[in-house]
């Protein structure tokens, strides 16, 4: 496992808001393929700052951040979308759909904006059998599949969501607190089948939560405010 | 899907507001393409408000003097050309007909203009049409009159009507030809030109009404008042006001216009009246100028109420664009996605609005050229009017840069968290 080349490998970034103080500071992380990372802490403690980084979305100037070998301090922000649309699925909270297109055409999503996917899954027409099995495999079914995102429950548009992210069979998820908008029941058929399906298709998990009562069904556990400038865990 | 369905399917899902838009956008387009047709229509036509007639000559003055009088009926003719000068010149062996004119008398506002039945047979507007009796016919007795369209549906005045015309410009009920009314034989088509506005006269019924008028004195009776029944043919008057003539081929022209203007019995004034009419209609340059202005203006209004209607959905669509970026979106593909969108909306207001605009003018155009004798051409645009859709459709796309520059500021910010 650690022959093959780290899924994320950061050391020494320093990131701040633009006229703000350094609020991250990442002298170590790295997650290997197929591991599940769970990643807690506080409301406003610059978790899905983290993730915009390893994202590529937020430009990191100092240190080495890397991402399946590529070094995203050294590449353009366009090229970091690039690499992000063929590499690295994701879930948010909560309106992960584009409300004006039904639930296959949002899983197919990532085809319109990524050429290194069109190219790895041959379009469109080659892609909706995968599109359709990840469907099935997350339990919505067929008579779904021309409804509008309006027209599901939250956990079923988290599922489709789930689904789009892993459309590509990417080495990197992440999930931004995918959970805080499911009720209980839901909340745990969710990460359910969520790792499930990551796990299927060898994908590694970088998962936010503050719920900590998740952290079970993950390999590793980490605390935000081993990342923070300053903490804000003050006596 | 590509992006551009992407970005029909978009505003397809916001169908009521991007109607209105799209709407909006259309009635700019129709203001702009309608002003802009009637504009060069208007010129068309008056710059054909004669035709078929190669030359007109007057007393010696300048062009566009000769051009109001003899076409427009506006001003006092700067003198008289005797009948012996008309007839030389119409007796030209290049002269293929000429028609005189005599003017001076007016009937209730309503230019008086003396002719022959040549007028008739001869005068000509727009693309060679020929004037047309809606009501009775031509001259056949001295004390005939023809009307034009506008004069018989103002006045009310049908075939068999009776005319007192009035000595001069002014018809202030004191000199009028009390003694010899005229009777309407004929009303004519309407066509859009000053021939509507005139009441035409046998030329040789203007000579009798003026005979002994020369000291000013209203004539009681008279020889020549009583002989209602004379023909036209058998008076000849001794001056007229100018003459129409047309040649037998344009190419002598110039020829004959020289010759006019140097002939030896009298100082004479030949005008080419296409030429004259172009001079006189560049004298409205600026109103046209005004025109393009207004017109420009619409556009800005409508593009400005397309900026402002994108601009307000964009806020309750970062969480739309947070998700773009999530799957791999590029920032310039967001803002090609905002200029696709504003581009599909100038595109679809451009083929609304000339769609509107082109059945409008198919169902009115006869409806106009019945009642001011012509009316704007219909079928496809023009090339004129290909490129400033053109230019319509551009400065949309490019409205669709501040949009697009907002969702890119927006964008920046969000990342992928918008609104969670
Ligand atoms: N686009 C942004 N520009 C400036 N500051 C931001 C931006 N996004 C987040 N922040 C700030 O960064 C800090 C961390 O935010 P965030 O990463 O969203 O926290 P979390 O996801 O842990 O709740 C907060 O103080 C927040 O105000
Ligand atoms: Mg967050």
């Amino acid at each position: 496992m650690s022959l093959q080349t780290p899924v994320i490998d950061i050391s020494a970034v320093h990131f701040g808001w633009p006229g703000e103080p350094v609020l991250l500071r990442i002298e170590k992380l790295r997650i290997e393929t197929g591991e599940r990372v769970f990643l807690r802490g506080g409301s406003g403690s610059g978790k899905s700052t983290l993730l915009g980084l390893v994202a590529g979305i937020h430009p990191v100037k100092e240190g080495q951040l890397e991402v399946l070998g590529c070094d995203f301090t050294r590449m353009s922000a366009a090229s970091r979308d690039d690499f992000r649309g063929g590499h690295i699925g994701t879930v948010f909270q909560q309106f992960n759909l584009v409300p004006c297109l039904d639930v296959v055409e949002n899983v197919l999503l990532p085809l319109t904006f990524s050429r290194a996917l069109r190219l790895s899954m041959g379009g469109a027409a080659v892609a909706r059998p995968r599109a359709l099995e990840l469907l099935q495999r997350l339990g919505i079914d067929t008579q779904l599949h021309r409804r509008l995102p309006a027209e599901l429950s939250v956990g079923q548009q988290q599922r489709v969501a789930v689904a789009r992210a892993l459309l590509g069979s990417p080495r990197l998820v992440l999930c931004d607190e995918p959970t805080s908008a499911l009720d209980a029941d839901n909340r745990d058929s969710f990460v359910r089948v969520l790792l499930a399906e990551t796990e299927a298709s060898g994908s590694a998990v970088l998962f936010v939560s503050h719920d900590a009562d998740l952290a079970q069904h993950f390999h590793r556990s980490l605390d935000i405010e081993a990342f923070r400038a300053t903490s804000r865990r003050m006596s | 899907m590509n992006m551009l369905s992407l970005a029909c399917k978009s505003l397809w899902s916001r169908r009521t507001g991007v109607t209105l838009i799209v709407v909006s956008i259309a009635l700019s387009v129709i203001l702009i393409l309608g002003v802009d047709r009637i504009r060069a229509e208007t010129r068309e036509h008056f710059t054909r408000t004669v035709s078929g007639t190669d030359l007109i000559v007057g007393a010696r003055s300048s062009p566009t003097q000769v051009l109001l009088y003899t076409v427009f009926r506006m001003g006092d003719p700067t003198g008289n050309i005797t009948w012996k000068s008309y007839q030389q010149i119409s007796a030209h062996p290049k002269v293929r007909f000429a028609i005189p004119v005599s003017l001076g008398d007016s009937h209730r506002g309503y230019r008086v203009l003396g002719t022959t039945g040549a007028y008739f047979e001869h005068l000509a507007y727009g693309e060679g049409r020929s004037l047309v009796f809606a009501e009775g016919r031509g001259f056949e007795s001295v004390f005939d009159a023809v009307l034009g369209a506008e004069v018989a549906a103002r006045l009310g005045y049908r075939v068999g009507d009776a005319v007192i015309l009035a000595h001069g410009t002014r018809d202030d009920g004191l000199s009028r030809h009390n003694d010899r009314p005229f009777s309407v034989t004929g009303v004519l088509a309407p066509t859009g030109t000053p021939v509507d506005s005139t009441v035409h006269v046998s030329l040789a019924g203007i000579d009798v009404i003026h005979a002994g008028w020369g000291t000013g004195a209203h004539r009681v009776d008279g020889a020549a008042s009583q002989s209602g029944e004379t023909q036209p043919a058998d008076i000849e008057p001794k001056s007229i006001t100018a003459f129409f003539i047309g040649l037998h081929s344009r190419m002598d022209v110039f020829l004959l216009q020289r010759a006019i203007n140097g002939f030896p019995g009298e100082a004479l004034t030949a005008i080419l009246p296409g030429v004259a009419l172009q001079a006189l209609w560049d004298l409205f340059g600026t109103a046209e100028t005004a025109l393009v202005v207004v017109t420009s203006l619409t556009l800005l209004t409508g593009v400005l109420g397309m900026i402002a209607g994108i601009l307000a959905t964009l806020n309750e669509r970062r969480r739309e664009i947070a998700v773009y970026r999530a799957v791999g979106a590029r920032m310039r593909d967001i803002v090609a996605l905002l200029v696709a969108e504003s581009t599909l909306l100038a595109l679809a207001g451009a083929v609304l609005g000339t769609g509107m605009l082109t059945l409008a003018t198919a169902t009115l155009g006869d409806f106009a050229r019945m009642h001011f004798g012509f009316a704007p051409s219909t079928g496809m645009p023009s090339p004129r009017e290909w490129s400033l859709l053109a230019v319509i459709v551009l400065t949309g796309s490019l409205a669709g840069l501040i949009p697009a520059w907002r969702a890119y500021r927006l964008s920046l910010h969000d990342g992928l968290t918008a609104g969670t």
